[in-house]
């Protein structure tokens, strides 16, 4: 039997997966870009999570689901995406700053964003490096827990995080010179 | 102070402090760092801007549709759990049990009540050996019958039959006889056993006199039990009224 004790692990299961389920789903939504394969994902991992729940450590369940979570991404969905690798191929290369000499300054770009086309320039990073922001700034983890999710080095997280950081500044700067926010140079 | 070249270390430093993921002395090092640089400034300023705006401005997703179907998706695997445990953990009692209950209520049907399957009565015909009878004399048969079990379980007084053979033995270890009758319209065959109340394989038909009723191989047969004897009769081409009707005629009861 699943648990030992009726339906008691099944409740707290169930209790703790509602806290987490936003951050479950938006990440899954923010990864796929499809609402179905999202539904699809998210579903499967909190069934794995499930049966593995006994094996649950008790420390970050949030880190642990999103863990089960990427892995299934990664294993099912890239592999049949179009998207590939494409940002690890980039990991060999200089890291290139976010903030560079001339560009528009933050508060008047930000200032015009709404929630859709900030979701819109982070849609446009490649998958590993918007995969890092995902986790970093938007669920706040730490880099050793993105580290132990992606599985990958530290130092991958950070260089990864930085690379996804200037990859999403330029999406917004390259969408608010298309929106007419800001003006072909910099103000 | 000058927009100097940033190094990839520089620019990792930046975004190391502006997500907390600093040491006391590292802290330190890199707000000296931050001083000194425009450019590092500038990073941790951009870095900070851009988390501010992704907590901010991103979007919620509660998924409650998902959530609802995840529950649905979680209580279907308890149930399927939950019976793969029982079924597993009780298979072999469960086959035990089965087992024991067919054996038990075989034997407790062929025992307890004396049964008898009606296509070993017809069937069972190589432990039968043949008795010299005068065909013609109905009392004499029943008065074979008579010392063969006891007691005739017929009377052929008054039916319109003539016994053409006779033959004796035993029947599932149980004394038996079987005669070779004849009537006006064609031939019939009268197998006898003694202890058996009961004839199984055929239909009861549930009315007063009750006749066990149905088919052995393509012949129509009629069987009844009467004070310890089960009786089968059975025709070519004859229907189970008619085959009735010619049982009334000889059973005693």
């Amino acid at each position: 039997m699943l648990f030992k004790r009726g339906n008691a692990g099944r409740d707290r299961f169930e209790k703790m997966t509602e806290q987490v389920f936003p951050s479950l789903f938006g990440t899954a939504l923010r990864l796929t870009r499809d609402r179905d394969d999202a539904n699809d994902l998210v579903q499967e991992a909190i069934i794995r999570a499930y049966e593995a729940f006994e094996r649950f450590d008790g420390r970050n369940f949030k880190a642990w689901m999103l863990r089960i979570l990427t892995n299934l991404y990664i294993n099912r969905y890239r592999q049949r995406s179009r998207e590939g690798t494409q940002g690890s191929l980039d990991d060999e290369n200089a890291i290139e700053p976010s903030a560079a000499e001339g560009t528009v300054p933050d508060r008047v770009l930000f200032d015009e964003m709404v929630g859709a086309e900030v979701e819109a320039a982070l849609a446009k990073v490649p998958p590993d490096f918007r995969l890092a922001v995902l986790l970093s700034d938007i669920e706040g983890l730490s880099y050793e827990e993105i580290a132990r999710i992606t599985d990958v080095p530290l130092g991958t997280v950070r260089s990864r995080l930085a690379r996804g950081r200037a990859a999403l500044r330029r999406e917004l700067e390259d969408y608010a010179r298309k929106e007419g926010y800001i003006r072909g140079g910099s103000e | 102070m000058s927009w100097d070249k940033i190094a990839d270390e520089e620019i990792l430093l930046a975004h190391a402090l502006a997500d907390g993921e600093l040491s006391g002395e590292e802290v330190k090092a890199a707000e000296r760092r931050l001083a000194s640089s425009q450019a590092v400034r500038a990073e941790y300023e951009t870095v900070t801007a851009l988390k501010t705006i992704l907590r901010e401005k991103a979007e919620s997703h509660p998924g409650y549709d998902a959530w609802t179907a995840c529950r649905e998706r979680i209580s279907a695997i308890d149930r399927a759990k939950r019976t793969e445990g029982f079924v597993g953990r009780y298979a072999w009692a469960m086959c035990l049990v089965l087992f024991l209950t067919i054996v038990g209520a075989g034997a407790l049907n062929r025992t307890g009540r004396n049964a008898l399957r009606a296509s070993e009565m017809a069937g069972d015909s190589t432990s039968l050996s043949q008795v010299p009878i005068t065909s013609a004399d109905a009392s004499g048969v029943t008065g074979l019958l008579s010392r063969f079990f006891g007691r005739s379980p017929i009377k052929l007084e008054e039916a319109p039959l003539r016994v053409k053979a006779m033959m004796r033995g035993q029947i599932d270890g149980r004394e038996a006889a079987r005669l070779a009758i004849e009537d006006g319209r064609g031939q019939l065959s009268l197998t006898i056993v003694a202890g058996v109340e009961q004839v199984d394989g055929l239909e009861n038909s549930g009315q007063s006199r009750n006749y066990y009723i149905g088919r052995i191989n393509t012949f129509d047969a009629v069987g009844w039990t009467d004070r310890g004897f089960g009786m089968l009769l059975v025709g070519e081409s004859r229907s189970p009224d008619d085959l009735k009707r010619i049982a009334d005629l000889i059973r005693i009861n």
